[in-house]
Protein backbone atom coordinates (compact mmCIF):
# COMPACT_ATOMS: atom_id res chain seq x y z
CA UNK A 1 0.00 0.00 0.00
CA UNK A 2 1.13 3.53 -0.71
CA UNK A 3 3.04 4.89 2.30
CA UNK A 4 1.89 8.48 1.96
CA UNK A 5 -1.82 7.62 2.17
CA UNK A 6 -1.03 5.67 5.35
CA UNK A 7 0.91 8.57 6.88
CA UNK A 8 -1.72 11.13 5.94
CA UNK A 9 -4.50 8.76 7.05
CA UNK A 10 -2.84 8.42 10.46
CA UNK A 11 -2.53 12.21 10.77
CA UNK A 12 -6.16 12.71 9.74
CA UNK A 13 -7.22 10.05 12.22
CA UNK A 14 -5.37 11.84 15.03
CA UNK A 15 -6.84 15.21 14.01
CA UNK A 16 -10.50 14.19 13.79
CA UNK A 17 -10.52 11.23 16.19
CA UNK A 18 -11.84 8.63 13.72
CA UNK A 19 -10.56 5.24 12.56
CA UNK A 20 -7.48 5.43 10.31
CA UNK A 21 -9.04 3.02 7.80
CA UNK A 22 -12.00 5.40 7.32
CA UNK A 23 -9.66 8.40 7.11
CA UNK A 24 -7.69 6.72 4.35
CA UNK A 25 -11.02 6.09 2.67
CA UNK A 26 -11.83 9.80 2.86
CA UNK A 27 -8.49 10.69 1.30
CA UNK A 28 -9.19 8.13 -1.41
CA UNK A 29 -12.57 9.70 -2.11
CA UNK A 30 -10.97 13.16 -2.38
CA UNK A 31 -8.48 11.74 -4.91
CA UNK A 32 -11.31 10.14 -6.90
CA UNK A 33 -13.19 13.48 -6.86
CA UNK A 34 -10.10 15.16 -8.32
CA UNK A 35 -9.43 12.67 -11.11
CA UNK A 36 -11.87 12.52 -14.01
CA UNK A 37 -10.93 8.97 -15.05
CA UNK A 38 -11.39 7.64 -11.50
CA UNK A 39 -14.85 9.21 -11.10
CA UNK A 40 -16.12 6.94 -13.86
CA UNK A 41 -15.21 3.78 -11.97
CA UNK A 42 -15.43 2.57 -8.40
CA UNK A 43 -12.66 0.01 -8.85
CA UNK A 44 -10.47 0.00 -5.74
CA UNK A 45 -7.40 -1.50 -7.40
CA UNK A 46 -7.52 1.10 -10.19
CA UNK A 47 -7.70 3.87 -7.61
CA UNK A 48 -4.78 2.39 -5.67
CA UNK A 49 -2.74 2.03 -8.87
CA UNK A 50 -3.33 5.75 -9.46
CA UNK A 51 -2.36 6.58 -5.86
CA UNK A 52 0.81 4.50 -6.14
CA UNK A 53 2.00 6.76 -8.95
CA UNK A 54 1.24 9.99 -7.08
CA UNK A 55 4.29 12.09 -6.25
CA UNK A 56 4.85 14.97 -3.86
CA UNK A 57 3.19 17.60 -6.07
CA UNK A 58 0.17 15.35 -6.73
CA UNK A 59 -0.37 14.89 -3.01
CA UNK A 60 0.14 18.58 -2.37
CA UNK A 61 -2.60 19.33 -4.90
CA UNK A 62 -4.94 16.90 -3.11
CA UNK A 63 -4.17 18.15 0.40
CA UNK A 64 -4.59 21.81 -0.60
CA UNK A 65 -7.37 21.21 -3.12
CA UNK A 66 -11.11 21.91 -2.86
CA UNK A 67 -12.16 18.23 -3.06
CA UNK A 68 -10.66 17.35 0.33
CA UNK A 69 -12.09 20.47 1.95
CA UNK A 70 -15.53 19.53 0.62
CA UNK A 71 -15.15 15.98 1.90
CA UNK A 72 -14.04 17.19 5.34
CA UNK A 73 -17.03 19.53 5.52
CA UNK A 74 -19.19 16.64 4.39
CA UNK A 75 -18.28 14.65 7.50
CA UNK A 76 -19.07 17.55 9.80
CA UNK A 77 -15.74 19.36 10.14
CA UNK A 78 -16.80 23.00 10.13
CA UNK A 79 -13.28 24.43 9.94
CA UNK A 80 -11.05 22.19 7.79
CA UNK A 81 -8.13 24.69 7.72
CA UNK A 82 -6.23 23.31 10.76
CA UNK A 83 -6.69 19.76 9.44
CA UNK A 84 -5.36 20.77 6.02
CA UNK A 85 -2.41 22.55 7.66
CA UNK A 86 -1.52 19.45 9.66
CA UNK A 87 -1.83 17.21 6.60
CA UNK A 88 0.43 19.56 4.65
CA UNK A 89 2.94 19.41 7.51
CA UNK A 90 2.91 15.58 7.46
CA UNK A 91 3.38 15.60 3.69
CA UNK A 92 6.40 17.94 3.96
CA UNK A 93 7.97 16.01 6.85
CA UNK A 94 7.47 12.61 5.21
CA UNK A 95 8.36 13.68 1.64
CA UNK A 96 11.47 11.48 1.60
CA UNK A 97 9.20 8.42 1.79
CA UNK A 98 8.42 8.84 -1.92
CA UNK A 99 12.08 8.22 -2.66
CA UNK A 100 12.91 5.75 0.08
CA UNK A 101 9.95 3.47 -0.67
CA UNK A 102 10.61 3.38 -4.43
CA UNK A 103 11.83 0.11 -5.91
CA UNK B 1 50.78 -6.89 -7.82
CA UNK B 2 49.37 -3.92 -5.88
CA UNK B 3 48.46 -1.79 -8.96
CA UNK B 4 46.77 -4.81 -10.58
CA UNK B 5 44.65 -5.44 -7.46
CA UNK B 6 43.82 -1.74 -7.16
CA UNK B 7 42.88 -1.48 -10.82
CA UNK B 8 40.69 -4.58 -10.59
CA UNK B 9 38.87 -3.16 -7.59
CA UNK B 10 38.38 0.24 -9.23
CA UNK B 11 36.93 -1.41 -12.36
CA UNK B 12 34.51 -3.33 -10.14
CA UNK B 13 33.57 -0.06 -8.45
CA UNK B 14 33.03 1.64 -11.82
CA UNK B 15 30.69 -1.15 -12.90
CA UNK B 16 28.84 -1.04 -9.55
CA UNK B 17 28.37 2.74 -9.80
CA UNK B 18 27.02 2.46 -13.35
CA UNK B 19 24.66 -0.40 -12.39
CA UNK B 20 23.32 1.73 -9.52
CA UNK B 21 22.93 4.71 -11.88
CA UNK B 22 21.00 2.70 -14.47
CA UNK B 23 18.73 1.20 -11.80
CA UNK B 24 18.03 4.64 -10.31
CA UNK B 25 17.20 5.99 -13.77
CA UNK B 26 14.73 3.15 -14.35
CA UNK B 27 13.06 3.62 -10.96
CA UNK B 28 12.94 7.40 -11.44
CA UNK B 29 11.14 7.01 -14.76
CA UNK B 30 8.83 4.21 -13.57
CA UNK B 31 7.84 5.92 -10.32
CA UNK B 32 7.95 9.49 -11.66
CA UNK B 33 10.62 10.59 -9.18
CA UNK B 34 12.76 13.25 -10.92
CA UNK B 35 14.85 13.73 -7.78
CA UNK B 36 16.26 10.22 -8.27
CA UNK B 37 17.64 11.35 -11.62
CA UNK B 38 19.94 13.71 -9.70
CA UNK B 39 21.19 10.78 -7.64
CA UNK B 40 21.57 8.72 -10.82
CA UNK B 41 23.56 11.63 -12.30
CA UNK B 42 25.86 11.53 -9.27
CA UNK B 43 26.61 7.84 -9.91
CA UNK B 44 27.00 8.31 -13.69
CA UNK B 45 29.42 11.21 -13.18
CA UNK B 46 31.52 9.50 -10.52
CA UNK B 47 31.46 6.21 -12.45
CA UNK B 48 32.61 7.83 -15.71
CA UNK B 49 35.15 9.91 -13.79
CA UNK B 50 36.55 6.74 -12.25
CA UNK B 51 37.02 5.25 -15.73
CA UNK B 52 39.36 8.13 -16.59
CA UNK B 53 41.11 7.78 -13.22
CA UNK B 54 41.62 4.05 -13.74
CA UNK B 55 43.00 4.55 -17.24
CA UNK B 56 45.12 7.58 -16.24
CA UNK B 57 48.36 5.58 -15.69
CA UNK B 58 48.14 4.54 -19.36
CA UNK B 59 46.54 7.64 -20.94
CA UNK B 60 48.14 10.26 -18.69
CA UNK B 61 44.83 12.12 -18.91
CA UNK B 62 42.72 12.42 -15.75
CA UNK B 63 41.24 15.92 -16.14
CA UNK B 64 37.68 14.54 -16.66
CA UNK B 65 38.05 12.61 -13.38
CA UNK B 66 38.81 15.85 -11.54
CA UNK B 67 36.03 17.88 -13.19
CA UNK B 68 33.35 15.17 -13.00
CA UNK B 69 34.16 14.70 -9.31
CA UNK B 70 33.30 18.37 -8.78
CA UNK B 71 30.20 18.29 -10.99
CA UNK B 72 28.91 15.22 -9.11
CA UNK B 73 28.85 17.33 -5.94
CA UNK B 74 26.32 19.64 -7.62
CA UNK B 75 24.12 16.67 -8.51
CA UNK B 76 24.25 15.47 -4.90
CA UNK B 77 23.18 18.90 -3.60
CA UNK B 78 20.20 18.83 -5.97
CA UNK B 79 19.24 15.31 -4.87
CA UNK B 80 19.26 16.21 -1.17
CA UNK B 81 17.25 19.38 -1.79
CA UNK B 82 14.61 17.65 -3.94
CA UNK B 83 14.30 14.62 -1.66
CA UNK B 84 14.12 16.26 1.77
CA UNK B 85 13.47 20.00 1.44
CA UNK B 86 10.54 20.74 -0.90
CA UNK B 87 8.38 23.55 0.54
CA UNK B 88 10.51 23.90 3.65
CA UNK B 89 13.39 26.03 4.86
CA UNK B 90 16.64 24.68 3.47
CA UNK B 91 20.39 25.45 3.62
CA UNK B 92 20.45 24.73 -0.14
CA UNK B 93 22.13 28.03 -1.21
CA UNK B 94 24.98 27.46 1.26
CA UNK B 95 25.63 23.89 0.13
CA UNK B 96 25.31 24.80 -3.55
CA UNK B 97 27.80 27.64 -3.00
CA UNK B 98 30.24 25.29 -1.29
CA UNK B 99 29.86 22.72 -4.08
CA UNK B 100 30.57 25.40 -6.70
CA UNK B 101 33.71 26.45 -4.81
CA UNK B 102 34.88 22.81 -4.72
CA UNK B 103 34.15 22.49 -8.45
CA UNK B 104 36.18 25.62 -9.17
CA UNK B 105 39.07 24.24 -7.07
CA UNK B 106 38.87 20.93 -8.97
CA UNK B 107 39.03 22.74 -12.32
CA UNK B 108 41.75 25.21 -11.36
CA UNK B 109 43.98 23.50 -8.84
CA UNK B 110 43.43 19.72 -8.62
CA UNK B 111 46.17 17.55 -10.13
CA UNK B 112 45.80 13.88 -9.25
CA UNK B 113 42.63 13.68 -7.13
CA UNK B 114 39.56 15.94 -7.02
CA UNK B 115 39.00 17.90 -3.82
CA UNK B 116 36.45 15.77 -1.98
CA UNK B 117 34.06 17.88 0.05
CA UNK B 118 32.65 16.55 3.33
CA UNK B 119 29.76 19.03 3.32
CA UNK B 120 27.29 17.13 1.15
CA UNK B 121 27.81 13.88 3.05
CA UNK B 122 27.35 15.64 6.39
CA UNK B 123 24.19 17.27 5.04
CA UNK B 124 22.88 13.92 3.78
CA UNK B 125 23.58 12.29 7.16
CA UNK B 126 21.72 15.10 8.91
CA UNK B 127 18.74 15.22 6.51
CA UNK B 128 18.50 11.43 6.37
CA UNK B 129 18.64 11.07 10.14
CA UNK B 130 15.98 13.75 10.70
CA UNK B 131 13.70 12.08 8.15
CA UNK B 132 14.37 8.63 9.62
CA UNK B 133 13.46 9.82 13.13
CA UNK B 134 10.01 10.85 11.88
CA UNK B 135 9.18 7.41 10.52
CA UNK B 136 11.22 5.17 12.86
CA UNK B 137 8.23 4.28 15.05
CA UNK B 138 5.62 4.35 12.29
CA UNK B 139 4.08 0.87 12.00
CA UNK B 140 2.89 1.66 8.48
CA UNK B 141 6.44 2.02 7.16
CA UNK B 142 8.04 -1.28 6.17
CA UNK B 143 11.27 -2.37 7.81
CA UNK B 144 13.10 -2.41 4.47
CA UNK B 145 12.29 1.28 3.97
CA UNK B 146 13.62 2.09 7.44
CA UNK B 147 16.73 0.04 6.60
CA UNK B 148 17.24 2.10 3.45
CA UNK B 149 17.40 5.29 5.54
CA UNK B 150 20.02 3.63 7.76
CA UNK B 151 22.02 2.45 4.74
CA UNK B 152 22.03 5.96 3.28
CA UNK B 153 23.27 7.37 6.59
CA UNK B 154 25.90 4.60 6.88
CA UNK B 155 27.35 5.01 3.40
CA UNK B 156 27.39 8.78 3.83
CA UNK B 157 29.49 8.24 6.97
CA UNK B 158 31.92 5.97 5.11
CA UNK B 159 32.14 8.51 2.30
CA UNK B 160 33.61 11.05 4.71
CA UNK B 161 36.98 9.29 4.63
CA UNK B 162 38.02 10.64 1.21
CA UNK B 163 37.20 14.25 2.23
CA UNK B 164 39.28 13.68 5.37
CA UNK B 165 42.28 13.15 3.10
CA UNK B 166 41.45 16.42 1.28
CA UNK B 167 41.30 18.23 4.62
CA UNK B 168 44.68 16.78 5.68
CA UNK B 169 46.07 17.76 2.28
CA UNK B 170 44.88 21.36 2.76
CA UNK B 171 46.27 21.49 6.31
CA UNK B 172 49.59 20.18 4.97
CA UNK B 173 49.83 23.29 2.77
CA UNK B 174 50.28 25.46 5.85
CA UNK B 175 51.54 23.04 8.54
CA UNK B 176 54.90 21.46 7.61
CA UNK B 177 54.62 18.73 10.28
CA UNK B 178 51.37 17.49 8.73
CA UNK B 179 52.95 17.66 5.27
CA UNK B 180 55.89 15.55 6.46
CA UNK B 181 53.44 13.03 7.93
CA UNK B 182 51.07 12.62 4.98
CA UNK B 183 53.80 12.68 2.32
CA UNK B 184 55.78 9.89 3.98
CA UNK B 185 55.74 7.04 1.39
CA UNK B 186 54.34 4.51 3.85
CA UNK B 187 51.57 6.86 4.95
CA UNK B 188 50.59 7.65 1.35
CA UNK B 189 50.28 3.93 0.67
CA UNK B 190 48.25 3.40 3.86
CA UNK B 191 46.01 6.33 2.91
CA UNK B 192 45.46 4.97 -0.61
CA UNK B 193 44.60 1.49 0.64
CA UNK B 194 42.45 2.91 3.44
CA UNK B 195 40.50 5.25 1.16
CA UNK B 196 39.99 2.44 -1.37
CA UNK B 197 38.72 0.14 1.41
CA UNK B 198 36.25 2.74 2.69
CA UNK B 199 35.12 3.69 -0.82
CA UNK B 200 34.57 -0.01 -1.58
CA UNK B 201 32.57 -0.51 1.62
CA UNK B 202 30.59 2.65 0.83
CA UNK B 203 29.69 1.42 -2.66
CA UNK B 204 28.62 -1.97 -1.27
CA UNK B 205 26.19 -0.11 1.02
CA UNK B 206 25.08 2.16 -1.85
CA UNK B 207 24.38 -0.96 -3.89
CA UNK B 208 22.36 -2.51 -1.07
CA UNK B 209 20.47 0.76 -0.50
CA UNK B 210 19.51 1.57 -4.08
CA UNK B 211 19.58 -1.75 -5.93
CA UNK B 212 18.35 -3.67 -2.90
CA UNK B 213 18.09 -7.20 -4.33
CA UNK B 214 14.65 -8.74 -3.79
CA UNK B 215 15.93 -11.49 -1.46
CA UNK B 216 17.71 -8.91 0.67
CA UNK B 217 14.56 -6.74 0.78
CA UNK B 218 12.47 -9.73 1.83
CA UNK B 219 15.02 -10.57 4.52
CA UNK B 220 14.93 -7.01 5.86
CA UNK B 221 11.15 -7.18 5.96
CA UNK B 222 10.97 -10.67 7.51
CA UNK B 223 9.46 -9.46 10.81
CA UNK B 224 7.24 -6.73 9.39
CA UNK B 225 3.51 -6.92 10.16
CA UNK B 226 1.37 -4.47 8.14
CA UNK B 227 -1.06 -2.64 10.44
CA UNK B 228 -4.18 -3.04 8.29
CA UNK B 229 -5.40 -5.61 5.81
CA UNK B 230 -5.84 -4.03 2.42
CA UNK B 231 -8.66 -6.47 1.62
CA UNK B 232 -10.86 -5.01 4.38
CA UNK B 233 -10.18 -1.52 3.09
CA UNK B 234 -11.05 -2.52 -0.46
CA UNK B 235 -14.51 -3.58 0.70
CA UNK B 236 -15.35 -0.17 2.15
CA UNK B 237 -17.90 1.66 0.01
CA UNK B 238 -18.27 5.44 -0.08
CA UNK B 239 -21.41 5.17 2.05
CA UNK B 240 -19.62 3.09 4.68
CA UNK B 241 -16.68 5.51 4.80
CA UNK B 242 -19.00 8.49 5.27
CA UNK B 243 -21.09 6.60 7.84
CA UNK B 244 -17.98 5.69 9.89
CA UNK B 245 -16.72 9.27 9.80
CA UNK B 246 -20.04 10.86 10.77
CA UNK B 247 -20.94 8.32 13.48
Amino acid sequence: MNKMIESLGTTLSQMIGKEAIACRGLLRLAIIDSAEHLRQTSDYSQTMAHIKMMGYQDWKDIVEGPALVQRLKGVGIQDPAPVVTQLRQTLIEHQSLFTMSAH
Amino acid sequence: MFPVVTMTITWILVVARLIIAVQLTRVARRQKLPNLLWLAAFFYLTGIGDIFATLAPVTNFNQPFLVLGGVSELAMVMFIQKTFYQDRKSPFPIFMGLALIVLAADILYAEFLPYHSPFNWLWLIWAGYQAYRRIADDQAVDDWIKARYKLVIAYSGLSLVAPLWTILFLIAMVVPAVAAFIYAPTNILIAQVGILAFVTAGIVLQYLAWIMPEKYREWLNRNYQPPAKEAAEADLTEEEIMRQLTA
